[in-house]
Formats: C-alpha cells, structure tokens, sequence
C-alpha cells in the first residue's frame, strides 16, 4: 500500500528531527501564554490609566479653582513664587542672581499670554517683588508654587496669587509689559497697605492661616484686591469672584 | 546515565547495557509502540525486541542520538507487528487513522510501486520538514513518526484540537505539492 510505504519513509527521517519532536520535551514552553501575559499588560495599562486619571483630574480641579481668571494658571503660580521666595529670601542672607532662573525657566514653557521668547524667563523671575534675590533649588520652588496657587480664604471669599494680566488691570506693570520683570515687579511696602480686609481663615499651607489681609491703599474701598502680610512680607492677591463680577 | 556511556556498555558487551537502556528509554519506546499497535502487551514486546535489536546492532553501530535509534528500531518492529494484526483483521490504535491521514499526500491516479525510491522519499521529506518552523515541524513527526493521539498533540502544543488537525490538514496538502515539485511519485 502506498501509504504505507510513506509511513515507513517517514519512518527514517533525520534522527535530530526525530529527537527535537519527542514527546513531553518542552512544547509548551514554546507557546507564549497569551492569558498570563495579557493579564499583566492590563493590570500594567490600569496603573497607567490610574495614575493618568489621577494627574489630569488634580490639574482639572486646580483650573477649576482658577477658572475664567484673566490670567493662566501659570501667572498664578509664578506670582505665588515671587512671594513665597520672597519670604525664603528674608532667612537667606545673600543670593546668587542667577539663580533665579532656574523657576522661572521650568514655568516659561506653559505661558500662554507672554510667550516666552518675547519675555525671557529670567525676567519673570520673582526677584523684583520686594527687590530681594532669591536663593531656591528649582524642586523647593516647585513645591512651594504648587502649594500656594490654591490661594487663601479671607472673609468667606478666595483670593489668589495675583497674575499678571491682573497686575495690567491694576496698572502695576506698565500697560506695554508682556511679561512680569524684577524692573516692572511693584515694590510693595508698608505705605500701600491700607485698611485690615479680613484674617486668612483657611489656606493649604498651614502657616498662611491667621496672616492679615489688608487693602491696597491705591483701591481703599475695592475687596478685590488685597496685600497679604507674610510675616513682614507682602504679597498682593486678588478675589477672582469679585474680579470677575467688576469685569 | 549519558547516552554514551550506555553505548560504551553495549561495545563492552555488558548486559547492564540493557537495564540501563530500559530504565531510560523504556517509557519512550512503550509509547511508541502503543500508539501503532493500541495493545500494551504487544507494544511490551517489541520494547523488549528492540533491546535485543540494540544488543545485535551495537557494535557495529555506534548511534549518535540513541533515542532515535531506539526509537526507529521500536517503530519498525511494531509497524511489522501491526501489519501482522491487519492480516489478523484486528484493528485499533493510530495506525488506521494515520494511513487513511497520509493519503491524503499521494498523488493522483496508480503510479507502479517501483518507481517510488524509499531514500529519495525520506531524502524529500527531510528537506521538506526542514523548511517548516519548529512547532509545525514537531507537531507533523510527532503525529507521522510517533503516531500520537490529536488529542494529546493539540494538549503538548497549547492548542485546541481543531487547530491542530487543520494545521495537520494544510501540511499534508503542502507534503503533497512539495513531492509533486520533486517529482516523486507516490
């Protein structure tokens, strides 16, 4: 029968192949285990999504407390970096200048309304605020912006950082300026506080709980921006509320 | 022990060749021979005929995969035994399957059996087992060589039965256009 003679021909095939095909000899190592793998490329993808999920709604609620601000977010957190390393600036005895770039050029990416190449980043640097230099690794600041652009709760109303396109609508930069600059920073001293707004009653930093919130003594009457008394230094900072109800 | 330490015993005429050979190889050559004949004390049998095949063929040969070996002699005996069973009209086992399986690799009409020449047969198969990944290649010997269940093969590869025949199916269907590239006629 021919068939048979085609068994008995495969009969005398190479030994190798004969050996590699044994039974029981590593075939199912051979197979990749589909289930095992694509259960660990999802719980691997879960994580990703997680965390992903986790970043995006903390920037959305930070957006969301800042929202319809005339100024981006970033103005916010680069003015709360003028002021907060202004407050390290006072324990520091000297700082290096250059220094200040280091913030300021990790926050030029995300500006919106000065674009960076206009407005070099080391001039928004946070220098100028109270002609201090500062002297912060660029990780402190990070933090401490992070921090302080939740804003403080005087009154029952928020007040935030002041931005720069606020700092336009209360003429402390030059209408011209297109980016913030130790030269166009406002110095504020004690001759521009005005009356006692309010108490911060509620703040994420815990240290900015019972500073006073006085008023600009340029706007004795207006609630909408104030200069807050960082223990002995000032900072200006403004009620988006309010802002937006004057616009 | 190593394969060439058994063999060394078999030159040496040391009849513990045997023992050492069954207590290694015994399994392998049992299931072998199960699968064709599909009856355990036949296949014991021609386990215990292919130690003596051994005994007789070693010297002058000198193996270099015993298993193999082993392995082909085991096969031959109880493919000769199984011819034996169909004279005896029983039945069972492999064997039926697999030759109704392969006619699927011949070709068409009554060639004379003559112009079939077994080496150049197993010369073509070789280069055509060659040509096959690793996976269809082990799964078509171990179907055609050692005559072992779908079932069973479809379980060693992770796959499922169907899978495993229709691959065997496509593979017969190229065996059979590789031989007609050949010019062999079956």
């Amino acid at each position: 029968m021919r068939e048979e003679k085609l068994l008995e021909a495969i009969g005398e095939i190479d030994d190798r192949l004969i050996e590699e095909a044994a039974p029981g000899k590593k075939k199912k190592a051979r197979h990749i285990n589909w289930f095992r793998y694509g259960s660990i490329a999802a719980c691997f993808l879960l994580v990703v999504i997680l965390v992903y999920g986790a970043s995006t709604i903390r920037m959305g609620s930070k957006e969301e407390s800042a929202a319809d601000t005339a100024a981006p977010e970033e103005f916010i957190q680069e003015d709360a970096a003028i002021e907060e390393s202004a407050v390290e600036e006072e324990a520091a005895a000297e700082a290096p200048a250059e220094t200040d770039e280091v913030p300021a050029e990790e926050e030029a990416p995300a500006m919106e309304e000065a674009p960076a190449e206009d407005t070099p980043a080391v001039e928004e640097s946070p220098a100028g605020e109270e002609g201090l230099e500062e002297e912060t690794d660029s990780t402190d600041n990070q933090e401490d912006v992070v921090d302080v652009a939740y804003g403080i709760a005087v009154n029952g109303r928020i007040y935030y950082p002041i931005s720069f396109e606020e700092r336009k609508q209360f003429n402390l930069v030059p209408e011209d300026a297109i980016g913030l600059t130790p030269e166009n920073t406002y110095q504020i001293s004690d001759v521009d506080l005005g009356e006692v707004m309010g108490v911060v009653t509620n703040c994420e930093k815990e240290d900015y709980i019972g500073l006073t919130l006085y008023h600009f003594a340029e706007y004795p009457e207006d609630d909408v921006i104030g200069i807050l008394d960082n223990n002995g230094t000032y900072e200006f900072y403004v009620c988006d509320e309010l802002y937006r109800g004057n616009e | 022990m190593e394969d060439y330490k058994i063999i060394e015993l078999y030159w040496k005429r040391l009849e513990n060749a045997i023992t050492e050979t069954a207590k290694k190889y015994g399994n392998y050559c049992q299931t072998i021979s199960y699968n064709i004949l599909h009856n355990t004390e036949d296949a014991s049998e021609c386990v215990n005929d292919t130690w003596l095949a051994a005994w007789n063929n070693m010297p002058p040969k000198r193996p270099d995969i015993l298993s193999a070996f082993l392995g082909k002699i085991t096969r031959n005996l109880s493919l000769n035994r199984y011819k034996l069973y169909t004279a005896q009209k029983r039945g069972g086992g492999q064997t039926e399957l697999v030759l109704s399986e392969l006619e699927d690799c011949l070709s068409e009409g009554n060639p004379v059996e003559e112009a079939m020449d077994q080496i150049e047969l197993t010369s073509a198969l070789n280069k055509f087992l060659y040509a096959q990944s690793q996976e269809r290649r082990d799964i078509f010997i171990r179907r055609y060589w050692y005559l072992s269940p779908i079932d069973e093969i479809a379980a060693d590869f992770s796959m499922s039965r169907s899978k495993a025949t229709s691959l065997l199916f496509r593979m017969r269907k190229e065996l059979k256009q590789h031989l007609e590239q050949e010019g062999i006629q079956i």
